[in-house]
């Protein structure tokens, strides 16, 4: 074989090969039988030293992870091999890829991360979410799941097929947000909604999302209200309290000018009225702070009075009010309460 | 010698040389030539794939005797991996002799 059929055969057999790839291999094949020459040999000996040529491109193509028969199929095709790297550019292309697996794993870990956030979130919200579905008129076990039943039997295996299943899926991974958050879920009722979540139709799934994000957005501006009323509440405090606490000081300040005074006064001078006034005003700033104590004071005893009245078999002690005798009976209202005390 | 041999050490070879210094194929293909009997055929595609594993980077580099030459330089990750093939070459060569020396007196 001389070497122009011999470049011409390999070229031909790694077709499938990018343009680029293929050039450089021609190239670089070329350059060794021409040194071979130079170092004495002839064109025949210095391709004979390649061996067979079937098995020389079989290999060359392994390292494209391309399979033999395959290339033999295309042999007459353009390049088909994506994104095969070469010499200079090929680092850049490498790093290039390293960068994108690496967002895409980034990208899967933030999403792990908010799913997380949103599982606490939901946790946090059970309370309130509890409360809305009293408000909803729905009883916490098994209504939900008659609905969907209902939904289920109505939409069987609608439209949709594959792209509804996926939907699904998608749209499942919410849902179970949801279900948590609604809480006191038993089991068998979530188990009956996964098995049976697969054979909805597309409209079920709407259906059912459009419901659950309606109550997650319900749930989320209740827990944003509380929030702020918390929010109100310390702040309410915190204003009484440092009124309360510069009126001390004021009066404490009177009180040592009334000292003052008592003393010039014994001595003589003229200052009665004054002495007199300063008095007045000590015990103004007093009875203000004072007052401003009351303000929270009040707070405490009307929840602790609360508290007394609802563990009434507790023999009226006040602290002791979280008797959890009283919960099963009235579940709403003793989260209620147990929050009101949380926060006061 | 044994073609299965060979193309054990093969990798280890090559990746050896290039470690001493930059090399062009033909140029490689001489010093692993002096090491173990290969065929240049199996030769340049194993540059090839290890090159596209990033085990090797490419440049060209004028020539006065022709064209430019492409030039094979050891990465970072070529070298972790000769020196995890080197060892694990030294322990099967450990373990090799010693089974046989074994077997030989006992």
């Amino acid at each position: 074989m001389d070497k122009k059929t011999f470049m011409k055969e390999l070229e031909q057999a790694l077709s499938v090969l990018q343009e680029e790839e293929l050039n450089d291999i021609i190239s670089e094949y070329e350059q060794h039988i021409d040194m071979k020459q130079e170092r004495g040999l002839t064109e025949e000996e210095a391709i004979a030293d390649f061996g067979s040529l079937d098995e020389l491109t079989a290999e060359i193509l392994e390292a494209y992870h391309v399979r033999a028969d395959y290339a033999v199929k295309k042999r007459r095709g353009q390049g088909l091999i994506p994104g095969e790297q070469k010499s200079c550019r090929g680092w850049m292309k490498a790093v290039w890829i390293r960068l994108w697996v690496f967002l895409k794993a980034g990208a899967q870990g933030l999403g792990n991360f908010l799913s997380g956030i949103r599982g606490f979130w939901k946790q946090l919200g059970q309370e309130p979410g509890k409360r809305i579905a009293v408000w909803k008129g729905e009883r916490p076990d098994s209504g939900k799941v008659m609905e969907d039943c209902s939904e289920m039997s109505g939409k069987p295996e609608a439209a949709g097929g594959k792209a509804g299943e996926e939907e699904q899926t998608m749209r499942f991974g919410k849902q179970q947000g949801e279900e948590e958050a609604l809480g006191s879920r038993g089991a068998l009722p979530v188990m009956n909604m996964r098995g049976t979540a697969a054979k909805r139709g597309l409209g079920a799934a709407a259906g059912a999302f459009f419901r659950s994000s309606v109550s997650l957005a319900a749930d989320m501006m209740y827990r944003c209200i509380r929030i702020a009323l918390w929010g109100i509440h310390m702040a309410w405090n915190a204003a009484w309290l440092g009124f309360a606490f510069g009126c001390g000081l004021f009066g404490l300040f009177c009180l040592y000018g009334m000292g003052v005074l008592m003393v010039l006064l014994s001595q003589g001078y003229p200052l009665a009225g004054v002495t007199l006034g300063c008095a007045g005003l000590v015990m103004c700033s007093f009875s203000a702070a004072c007052l401003g104590m009351t303000f929270l004071w009040r707070e405490r005893k009307g929840q602790k009075s609360q508290e007394s009245r609802k563990g009434s078999d507790d023999e009226g002690r006040p602290g002791a009010g979280n008797g959890p005798a009283k919960e099963t009976e009235l579940p709403v209202q003793t989260s209620w309460e147990k929050e009101e005390g949380q926060h006061a | 010698m044994n073609a299965q041999f060979k193309k054990g050490v093969l990798e280890l070879i090559v990746l050896e040389s290039v470690r001493q210094r930059d090399m062009y194929g033909y140029e490689l293909v001489e010093e692993v030539s002096k090491v173990v009997d290969v065929n240049e055929g199996t030769i340049y595609p194993l540059l090839k794939r290890l090159t596209n594993e990033h085990y090797f980077e490419t440049y060209l580099r004028e020539s006065t005797e022709g064209p430019p030459r492409k030039y094979y330089h050891l990465t970072a990750a070529g070298i972790l991996y000769r020196d995890s093939l080197e060892k694990e070459w030294n322990e099967l060569a450990e373990k090799v002799g010693g089974f046989l020396k074994e077997c030989r007196n006992g």
